[in-house]
């Protein structure tokens, strides 16, 4: 993992215990396995996609995603619901990532916030979709790492989209 | 010529899929109907601006320096460059990017460069009207602007038009005791792939919720650990009724297309007082009563717009092809409101009209299926269901397919094949 916050006081065992979390969350998603993938999150957990460029404000602004970890199981029941008729067909996504780079550790809390750019490309219903943008993890170290938080930042985020079913 | 595609209960396949009668639809529906653009809190200062598309032609949705909303033609009278890019923004003067020409924000043509270039009577020349921007009239009704491409002298002021499907707007002007709304939260926006009139065609479908949605009714009903559904699960449960329910839901056909439903939920109560006094202050306790309680779904104004006062959401339809149609929508904050209600209605918004919503999905799939059904192969398609004992035009329940024939009425009369 490439650091970038050089006052950041971590040891090469945290960055490789992150760099597997991280490769675990996106090869769990590319292989479907939505449970296994909320586990890595924490409770208080946050999965966020804003609406429009540098968006901050989710109370009083729309978002392309705002979930809790209740709404992220309510997604996952829905795409994994046999009765969800736009996903008959099966859906497939490849998320394709950069490397991840450590940006900040939180000096109170001893939060990290990693980000890495990433490319999906998703079939679903006979046609293939391209989505570009960057992750950015708040990754929390207990015993060990949990996601707090993933945000998906889109280039085009403020265009119109065609349904948006699994995260992306 | 279309003659023969649209009868009273069922209609030719070809109304979605072909591109002859879609083309004719933009020049006989889109261009002569009074066309939803925004509101005009989208447009503050003086030039404010935000590009539409109507019946096909790019406009600018512009605030004058006189105050006053402008629609025009976002093409330039040189070579017909497109002259704004953005989205939106705000300029005192349009300046095309290709040679400069530039206009005022009411479309008057005010420079062009190097004018020795131009002689002759019917030579480019500033300040002479038949090189302007075009510009459209624009009505608004409460501060809901409409455009109309068509100055057809026999047309129906807006006023007229939205006829008693304003109710929809009065309702949310009266949820601010000052009587000001305004857009916030930003846009979103969905593109679905089917035709325009698939999309009208469910607003107060009320068979269908039980049926496609069961996928994120079962992923809401399970949502509830702790007893406490968050709100929400309980908005994407809400369409897992039985259809006895859909069947309590009242629609209204008004003419021209226009159509409302009464929802299932009520969020309102335990209203702060001061609020409360308020609205009764501004509107009489009637009034007042209604804008918090009176909850109506999805109305329709035929063709472009589609209002859910009970969530203060205005939503504006644009048709991009046969089988793609653009639904944007907009939260309206509505001043001396409490801010939960605004809050929650973000919230609202993000569950039903963000392209992430549970709900949408099979909507979506369903629209597209009918689109792909009805490709290449004419045939009828059913308007037949009715409420027993209803007839034409009057009030029936979510589980009449009346208001689409009102739909076909309307359609018929715009492209002039009605019997
Ligand atoms: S096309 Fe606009 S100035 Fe030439
Ligand atoms: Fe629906």
């Amino acid at each position: 993992m490439i650091v970038l916050d050089r006052k950041a006081r971590v040891s090469a065992a945290q960055l490789e215990a992150a760099e597997q979390l991280l490769y675990r969350e996106c090869e769990l998603l590319n292989t479907a396995r939505y449970d296994d993938w909320l586990a890595l999150f924490s409770l208080d957990c946050r999965y966020f996609a804003p609406l429009i460029p540098g968006q901050e404000d989710v109370e009083s602004h729309s978002s392309l995603f705002l979930e809790n970890r209740e709404l992220m199981r309510m997604r996952i029941r829905r795409v994994t619901h046999e009765a969800a008729h736009s996903l008959a067909g099966g859906v497939r996504a490849s998320r394709t990532v950069g490397p991840a780079a450590l940006r900040a550790v939180d000096s109170q809390r001893g939060d990290w916030t990693v980000e890495r750019r990433f490319h999906m490309t998703e079939r679903q219903g006979g046609r293939m979709r391209h989505f570009a943008g960057l992750f950015t993890y708040r990754l929390r170290f207990r015993e060990r790492f949990m996601i707090r938080e993933k945000r998906v930042d889109l280039i085009d985020c403020d265009a119109p989209h065609e349904p948006l079913e699994i995260f992306l | 010529m279309f003659a023969g595609l649209a009868h009273e209960r069922s209609v030719d396949g070809r109304v979605y899929t072909s591109p002859e009668v879609f083309s004719a639809e933009r020049e006989r529906i889109f261009a002569r109907c009074w066309s939803y653009l925004g509101h005009l809190s989208e447009i503050p200062a003086a030039g404010d601006f935000q590009r539409a598309t109507v019946a096909g032609r790019p406009l600018i949705f512009i605030r004058h320096n006189d105050g006053q909303p402008r629609a025009l033609l976002n093409r330039c009278a040189h070579r017909g460059a497109e002259i704004a890019g953005q989205t939106c923004g705000n300029a005192q003067r349009l300046r095309c990017p290709y040679h400069g020409w530039t206009y005022a924000t009411d479309g008057a043509l005010t420079q062009i460069p190097r004018p020795a270039g131009y002689s002759g009577a019917d030579s480019p020349k500033t300040g002479d009207p038949s090189w302007a921007l075009p510009s459209y009239p624009v009505e608004s009704y409460r501060d809901f602007a409409f455009v109309r491409l068509q100055c057809d002298r026999s047309a129906a002021p807006l006023e007229e038009f939205l006829g008693e499907a304003r109710e929809a707007l009065d309702l949310m002007v009266e949820r601010s005791p000052a009587g000001k709304l305004s857009v916030a939260g930003g846009r979103l926006a969905i593109v679905l792939r089917c035709n325009w009139k698939v999309y009208l065609e469910n607003l107060h479908d009320g068979m269908h919720p039980p049926q496609v949605h069961a996928s994120s009714i079962g992923a809401a009903r399970n949502a509830s650990r702790n007893g406490k559904p968050p709100l929400e699960a309980s908005w994407v449960a809400s369409n897992g009724q039985p259809l006895s329910a859909f069947g309590q839901l009242a629609v209204r056909c008004h003419p021209g297309g226009h159509s409302d439903m009464s929802g299932f939920r009520n969020e309102a109560g335990g209203e702060d007082s001061g609020y409360r006094a308020a609205l009764d202050a501004a509107w009489g306790a009637r009034r007042a009563e209604q804008a918090l309680t009176r909850n109506l779904h999805n109305a329709c104004f035929y063709p472009t717009a589609s209002a859910h006062p009970q969530y203060m959401q205005m939503r504006r339809l644009t048709p991009l092809a046969a089988d793609r149609t653009l639904v944007e929508s907009w939260t309206l904050r509505a001043h001396g409101a409490p801010e939960s209600h605004f809050l929650r209605n973000i919230r609202y918004a993000n569950t039903i009209h963000s392209p992430s919503s549970l709900v949408k999905p099979d909507d979506a799939e369903a629209y597209r299926r009918v689109q792909q059904g009805l490709a290449g192969v004419s045939g009828h398609v059913s308007q037949h269901r009715a409420d027993p004992g209803e007839a034409p035009g009057s009030a029936g329940t979510a589980l009449s397919e009346e208001y689409v024939r009102a739909q076909y009425r309307a359609w018929r009369d715009y492209m002039g094949t009605r019997r």
